[in-house]
């Protein structure tokens, strides 16, 4: 009797193709477990949409979920935004532009001395898959506590590398991959700077976070050490309507001059070209830790509150504005004099300092408050092409002089060259290795 | 079971293995040449994809476990008689008892028709053992299942860091019990 078995080669296409169906039976399944439960969620869904589409405001939230897709782990078909995943792949990293998540955890990593670039390969390669999987919610091959990837709740890890880290895979390394200038108001603790690897994850929920955290630094282990890691956190999902700029732990508002993603100019304020090579798509990163001296902060008054960055506390309107018809978009007048002929917003005030003329000298930013036992602050990020020519001159500007430079300080300073997108089936940092 | 395998790792290559023999195969009896059976469509082919595959680390001369779901979408059940891997002097599949104890699994292994064999840490795995080289993670490491009815498939999964999987083995380990038969495994770690 002759025997024979044909076994057909699975690709990675195929294999993803009967993932998802085995991922459409289970989440099936879990729907009907659910059952009245998911079915008013389905049905609030089908609501907001509807009062939306009637002209009434979005449903705090709607914005952040209109990014995503459900879940890949068990649950998808349950209501809560836990079950919502934002997709890894793609020309940039996710978690630069995507909507703000509520939670930001901040790691920065220093490779051990045997880590080579064979040993980093490896470590992209691990670092790949932890990715799509948590982020997805399928989780990542052996977690051990993969229910805790199920519900990422908008969960994204963006990936960055230290200039010693380019150098040991012998790629040239960008003149601004580098420690910033030094800033004579610096006060850097030595705690939280630089770095070889840096991973931000954020999602809109603490816990898959600090799964997330777990595990990577479980697959990190024998290749790098933590170096420092920093937690920051913005207001709630849904507590503010969507759009609403964050305010910081000194009750202002927070970033209202920020270049939008859907402007002209954003890709060549924040990404990388082809001149970049190994970085095109990727962007440079700059985090500042700024504490705020909130003691002594106590001791101002609305008004000098308000004099100190030019802008409203109610609002975040401009002070060269009238307050009735003003908003936080209302453009600045830097040349409006009040009665005495003196400049309304001061010539040493936050906004004026930080404001330049030059178009060119933009950045993207992306910050969050912290609060630790014993500071609290702002987790400053930023995104630009280059830090030399757009972080630094601003900052130049108001290390020489900003009212409110009497209450913060600049404690910590990373640079990182954020890595391009990727796509399914391609390793992230796959350029580091060309 | 989830998605997945590694990224730029093609999970499972197959091999249409055109096969001779029925030893022990019983339960099958196609009668055409493999190349037939392909160019016709496959019509009764085996189909055996491993999911989310995945081995342990460990060193050169030492052991590991290999982690996933093999699954079967074919219509026959298909009984493994040997796994072999170029990285390991000797493969077995391993049960773990109730107690914790890791021994050879006695008797069949199958993956039904239609069905799968879940292989994970504290439950049957396939054991690497004897290795001929360190299994770091983030490389790969290849095996070759073959089924009693002669066809075979080469699997590759890729190797994580995992601190589980750590069963003690009933006929291997119990050193530190010193009782016994196995007296010059007295001195070994693993």
């Amino acid at each position: 009797m002759t025997v024979t078995t044909v076994t057909t080669v699975t690709t990675n296409t195929d294999s993803t193709a009967a993932q998802r169906q085995g991922i459409g039976r289970r989440a099936l399944l879990t729907g009907g477990a659910a059952g009245l439960g998911a079915l008013l969620g389905v049905g609030g869904t089908l609501g907001v949409r509807a009062i939306g589409e009637a002209g009434a405001p979005a449903s705090p939230g709607a914005a952040a979920a209109a990014e995503t897709t459900p879940t890949a782990g068990a649950g998808a078909a349950l209501p809560g935004f836990g079950s919502e995943s934002l997709p890894c792949h793609g020309p940039h990293q996710a978690g630069i532009i995507t909507v703000p998540a509520a939670h930001a955890h901040y790691a920065a990593y220093t490779l051990r001395p045997d880590t080579d670039a064979a040993a980093l390969q490896r470590m992209f390669r691990v670092l790949t898959d932890d990715v799509e999987g948590l982020t997805s919610g399928a989780g990542p091959l052996a977690d051990p506590e993969v229910e805790l990837a199920a519900r990422p709740a908008r969960l994204t890890i963006t990936v960055g590398v230290g200039p010693a880290l380019v150098d040991r895979v012998g790629r040239e390394r960008p003149d601004w991959l580098a420690p910033l200038p030094a800033f004579t108001l610096d006060r850097l603790d030595g705690r939280h700077d630089g770095g070889d690897l840096l991973l931000l994850v954020q999602a809109d929920d603490p816990l898959p976070i600090a799964h997330a955290m777990r595990m990577l630094n479980r697959d990190l282990a024998s290749f790098a050490e933590p170096l420092w890691t920093q937690r920051g956190f913005r207001q709630a999902r849904g507590a503010e309507p969507d759009g609403t700029t964050m305010r910081n732990l000194m009750g202002q508002v927070d970033g209202t001059v920020n270049p939008s993603p859907s402007t002209d100019d954003f890709d060549e304020l924040v990404w990388l070209g082809s001149e970049a090579d190994w970085l095109e798509g990727g962007s440079a990163f700059v985090l500042r830790r700024i504490r705020m001296e909130l003691d002594t902060w106590d001791m101002v008054d609305r008004p000098g509150r308000e004099e100190t960055i030019g802008r409203r506390l109610s609002d975040g309107s401009p002070l060269s504005a009238p307050a009735d018809t003003a908003t936080e978009h209302t453009a600045v007048d830097f040349e409006a004099k009040n009665s005495l002929g003196l400049s309304v917003i001061s010539t040493a005030a936050h906004i004026r300092r930080a404001h330049s003329t030059d178009p060119s000298e933009r950045i993207f930013r992306q910050a969050l408050n912290y609060e630790d036992v014993d500071e609290s602050g702002l987790l400053f990020g930023c995104y630009q092409q280059n830090p030399l020519t757009q972080f630094v001159p601003i900052q130049q500007r108001l290390d020489e002089a900003d009212l409110l430079n009497e209450w913060v300080t600049h404690v910590g300073s990373a640079v990182f060259a954020i890595l391009p997108g990727f796509q399914y089936g391609e390793l992230l940092g796959a350029t580091l290795f060309d | 079971m989830n998605r997945k395998h590694f990224s730029l790792t093609a999970l499972l290559i197959a091999a249409p293995l055109a096969l001779v023999g029925c030893a022990g195969a019983s339960a099958d009896t196609t009668p055409a040449p493999a190349s037939e059976q392909r160019s016709s469509g496959a019509l009764d082919a085996a189909t055996v994809t491993m999911i989310d595959g995945w081995a342990k680390s460990a060193e050169e001369g030492g052991m590991t476990g290999v982690f996933g779901t093999l699954e079967n979408s074919g219509d026959e059940d298909l009984v493994i008689a040997s796994v072999e891997s170029p990285a390991a002097g000797l493969v077995e599949l391993h049960e773990v008892l109730e107690s914790g104890t890791m021994q050879e699994i006695v008797g069949d292994v199958t993956i039904p028709a239609d069905g799968a064999l879940e292989l994970a840490p504290g439950a049957n795995h396939i054991m690497l053992m004897e290795l001929r080289h360190n299994l770091l993670a983030g490389e790969d490491v290849d095996f070759i299942v073959t089924f009693t009815n002669g066809g075979s498939i080469e699997v590759t999964v890729p190797i994580k860091d995992y601190s589980g999987a750590n069963e003690e083995y009933g006929d291997l380990a119990h050193h530190d019990h010193g009782d016994g038969d196995h007296g010059d495994h007295g001195d070994h770690e693993h």
